[in-house]
């Protein structure tokens, strides 16, 4: 195993941009096969690499401040202070000792480097928000009150008295590639793909549209017919009792709320991709909207209210016309 | 120079790619970010450590230029990044293949590169992000917390504190920045943490005085191990912090399952499966 010479800067270099020891560190963050070689035997690596001893004591000793002071060009003169460590083994033969030498980096001088100004501790790089006058350039600081609004905008949609929008039949087929997200909210793109393209939302849900159908139609109509039968299982003896059943389904179908309350949907909307990602990703959208939007998605609280208020009043009168006419 | 920004749509040429270096740079880099940042005409960088630093110059000896110097003692940090920015950009506008390189996760708490891409994207030139490794992703490996058992609220710390955030103390919480919560300068040697009282006032409205947290700072060197302290809230004030410090509160309620809400889950599973008995064959 070939043994590098030392550098000629007292053994722990210059901390020069030819540096050995940065430039094998350097190798590592590059080349996964030296890494690789590294992890398994760091003292061969080192070796091989032609690290001297006190540098390989800086590596090894683990102290960040004096990897940092060799990194930042001091030397093991101005302050590595390298111990050299007698090893004594008990040898092969009886009452023999094995002695062997090894560098260790002089941990209680590390202390000594408080600080190194050419690499400062960067905060994280969000910009401060105690300052609001700091932010003139963010037009959508002033408009913080309207997160309260966020709620507005989906749930007047599901009111009973938007029902007479039904006549809307024919837009169902464009609905479908929205209703899928609702059923995994958290699993779906829909809180990556928006940062990613935040324009071009629609496009990625357009695959799903052949799984929504099967899912929703079937959980639409005979949810009606199982309601009535459990309702007044008598009354299965009326046949004129299911045709209006079937006419309450388009009320529940959740592709009607589905399109109102997705959030894809909700934040392109509002702020397509000026205000949440790109200002401040801590106030925008992953944070505020999971909190409004999660108890909209779920399509069976949404559809509760919806179909009660809706399938009593419609369907009772018509399962029971004895009552209307004893009343 | 790049003749295309690799779209193919006829967008401008000149292109954006923002890439993380992670936190601790051997062993964090993706191979598609050495990739990025060897082919890039321009690469403009914010690394925290001189590994990440020389790794760059020697990948892109040509185009390897730091944004560092924006910095300034005192200087408002906006304002920094707001330089950063416009940088980044005039090089894009010059029609450069352009890398800009974070510590981190280029996407975490990053303002720079969030707005980059969208100012880039506004102005019709190809930008794109690469995911990273960040310091959270650390604190979940060397703190053995996974987010989705008690969930995870994460806030910045002087957000947190200013903007009213709402703690749910059933779940886990991280605070970003807490070592330089209520400062919005830069500083080289030691942040002013006088909010620090108040924000130990927020936490005791939601968790006792002996209630534990972690103060984590990870690894950014090889062969160092991550700093973790414990500490509690009440003795929050008296550990030395650094900019560096993200601060792990664990749960400090038990989670309460809604049982009215599984009931209705329970009868809306019951009702499918109803569905899908009366469904004619």
């Amino acid at each position: 195993m070939a043994q590098a010479p030392k550098n000629e800067t007292g053994g722990a270099g210059g901390g020069t941009e030819n540096d050995g020891f940065k430039t094998f560190l350097v190798g590592l963050a590059t080349d996964p096969s030296q890494l690789g070689r590294f992890i398994k035997d760091p003292d061969a690596t080192m070796a091989d690499a032609g690290i001297s001893a006190a540098d390989q004591a800086v590596l090894k000793s683990g102290q960040a401040a004096a990897i940092y002071a060799r990194l930042a060009g001091q030397t093991a003169a101005a302050g590595i202070a390298a111990l050299l460590v007698v090893d004594v083994t008990e040898g092969a033969e009886a009452g023999s000792q094995d002695v062997s030498l090894r560098a260790q980096a002089a941990q209680s001088l590390f202390p000594q480097f408080p600080h190194f100004p050419q690499f400062p501790q960067f905060p994280q790089i969000v910009p401060p928000q105690i300052v609001i006058s700091h932010f003139p350039q963010f037009p959508q600081f002033p408009q913080f009150p309207q997160f309260p609004q966020f709620p507005q905008i989906v749930p007047p949609q599901i009111v009973t008295s938007h029902f007479p929008q039904f006549p809307q039949f024919p837009q169902f087929p464009q609905f479908p590639q929205i209703v899928m997200p609702q059923i995994h909210p958290q699993i779906v793109a829909p809180q990556i793909h928006p940062q990613i393209h935040p324009q071009v939302v629609a496009p990625q849900i357009h695959p799903q549209p052949a799984v929504v159908f099967p899912q929703i139609f079937p959980q639409i109509f005979p949810l009606v017919l199982v309601a009535s039968q459990g309702f007044a299982p008598g009354l299965l003896h009326f046949p004129q009792i299911v045709p209006p059943q079937i006419v309450v389904s388009p009320q529940i179908h959740p592709q009607i709320v589905a399109p109102q309350i997705h959030p894809q949907i909700v934040a392109p909307q509002i702020h397509p991709q000026i205000v949440a990602p790109q200002i401040h990703p801590q106030i925008v959208a992953p944070q505020i909207h999971p909190q409004i939007v999660a108890p909209q998605i779920h399509p069976q609280f949404v559809v509760f209210p919806q179909i009660f208020p809706q399938i009593f009043p419609q369907v009772f009168p018509q399962i029971f016309p004895w009552f209307t006419q004893q009343g | 120079m790049s003749e295309t920004n690799g779209a193919g749509n006829g967008a401008k040429k000149g292109s954006l790619i923002v890439v993380g270096t992670g936190i601790r740079t051997v062993g964090h880099m993706t191979l598609e970010a050495v990739a990025w940042l060897k082919q890039a005409d321009k690469v403009l960088y914010v690394v925290g450590d001189p590994i990440a630093e020389a790794m760059i110059k020697d990948l892109n000896p040509d185009g390897a230029e730091s944004l560092t110097p924006y910095y300034a003692v005192g200087k408002p940090r906006i304002d920094t990044y707001n330089e950063m920015i416009e940088r980044i950009l005039a090089c894009v506008r010059e029609g450069m293949t352009t890398c800009c390189a974070c510590y981190g996760h280029p996407g975490v708490f990053v303002y720079p590169s969030h707005e980059s891409v969208r100012r880039a994207r506004a102005e019709g030139y190809s930008a794109r992000m690469l995911p990273g490794i960040s310091s959270e992703d650390c604190l979940f490996a060397d703190l053995g917390v996974d987010p989705g058992i008690n969930g995870c609220q994460s806030y910045e710390a002087t957000d947190f504190l200013v903007n009213g955030r709402k703690i749910d103390p059933s779940s886990s919480v991280v605070l970003w920045q807490i070592g330089v919560v209520g400062d919005g300068t830069f500083k080289t040697n030691g942040y002013d943490l006088s909010a620090m009282p108040l924000l130990i006032e927020r936490l005791l409205a939601h968790y006792p005085m002996n209630h534990p947290i972690y103060l984590y700072e990870a690894a950014v060197l090889p062969g160092c191990e991550p700093t973790i302290i414990q500490a509690t809230i009440a003795t929050l004030g008296q550990v030395p912090l650094s900019a560096g410090f993200t601060a792990y509160i664990p749960p400090g309620a038990a989670t309460m399952s809604d049982p009215t809400l599984l009931y209705r889950m329970n009868a809306l599973a019951g009702a499918a499966q109803a569905q899908a008995q009366a469904r004619p064959q």
